[in-house]
């Protein structure tokens, strides 16, 4: 049996807000056109870019159980069309056990596309996501 | 122990703010059925202890509870699915994305709710489902009849 992640649905919410991130970040909203397997990751992710420091923050719904909020992410490479990104989720809670996975991504601002990949999980159908972003800011 | 907060916090603004949205509702109401839900840890937040359910004159329907807070607007039209003598059925959406809360972001999950109540006893069951994770909650009540 493969494990699947544990994550908890309960709404952490104390009050709404409205959006609002850095003035200086471009936030991209980006859904899974199709499901991923397991859990390991999330139908909904979140890319807060400042194009001009060359930094990225994600959020999704692992990120957000296990960070908080949105995490700090390494920019592996940045071209003129597209960011390759990589973070690392610790000590995520599965139906077996306790794993430290680690993520990579591509976001594609300029044609609203993202993917992202689980790396080093031997499964015949690997979690993944891809799908189409609009900017919400 | 997040959970416990979350749901207890909700409850608190749930009954702090549905009073304002009724008094608001009630000068365009027919009348308001107001709902105290059996909640279990099971629910997880999704069925709010409270809802109001707002029938307005011109035959709209509108949902104010601990969850609808959270989204934007605060509440929820409903569609009325069936509305006769011995039942009404209703359905509602909250769309999700992304809000911020204390300085924070986070994502709002999309929730679809679906409603039946039997007038003659006014009893309710509240059905929740989160369409991104496959999940699905339920819980029933007791609604009483506030007219304007």
């Amino acid at each position: 049996m493969k494990p699947r992640v544990l994550i908890s649905l309960v709404l952490l919410a104390l009050g709404w807000s409205g959006v609002a991130a850095s003035a200086a970040e471009t936030v991209y909203e980006c859904k899974a056109s199709h499901k991923s397997p397991n859990g390991f990751v999330g139908p909904r992710t979140i890319f807060f870019v400042d194009d001009k420091k060359g930094t990225v923050r994600v959020l999704d719904g692992i990120i957000q159980r296990y960070n908080g909020g949105p995490m700090q992410v390494e920019v592996k490479e940045r071209s003129e069309t597209s960011y390759r990104l990589s973070w690392t989720v610790v000590d995520l809670q599965t139906t077996e056990g306790k794993y430290d996975l680690n993520y990579t991504a591509i976001l594609r601002p300029k044609v609203r596309k993202y993917q992202v990949n689980v790396v080093g999980i031997n499964y015949r159908r690997r979690p993944r996501a891809e799908g189409n972003c609009t900017i919400v800011q | 122990m997040i959970s416990g907060l979350a749901k207890a916090v909700a409850v608190a603004m749930a009954l702090a703010t549905a009073v304002p949205t009724l008094v608001w509702a009630q000068g365009r109401a027919g009348f308001i059925y107001e709902c105290d839900m059996r909640t279990s840890k099971s629910n997880e937040f999704w069925i709010s202890s409270k809802i109001g359910i707002v029938l307005l004159k011109d035959g709209s329907v509108v949902v104010s509870d601990g969850v609808s807070i959270h989204y934007p607007g605060g509440t929820a039209k409903a569609a009325v699915r069936e509305n006769s003598d011995s039942t009404m059925r209703l359905d509602w959406r909250l769309e999700g994305g992304l809000a911020k809360s204390q300085g924070r972001e986070f994502i709002l999950l999309d929730a679809e709710y679906s409603a039946t109540l039997d007038k003659a006893s006014n009893q309710i069951r509240v059905r929740a489902r989160l369409p991104e994770y496959r999940k699905r909650f339920s819980g029933s009540g007791t609604c009483k009849i506030r007219k304007k």
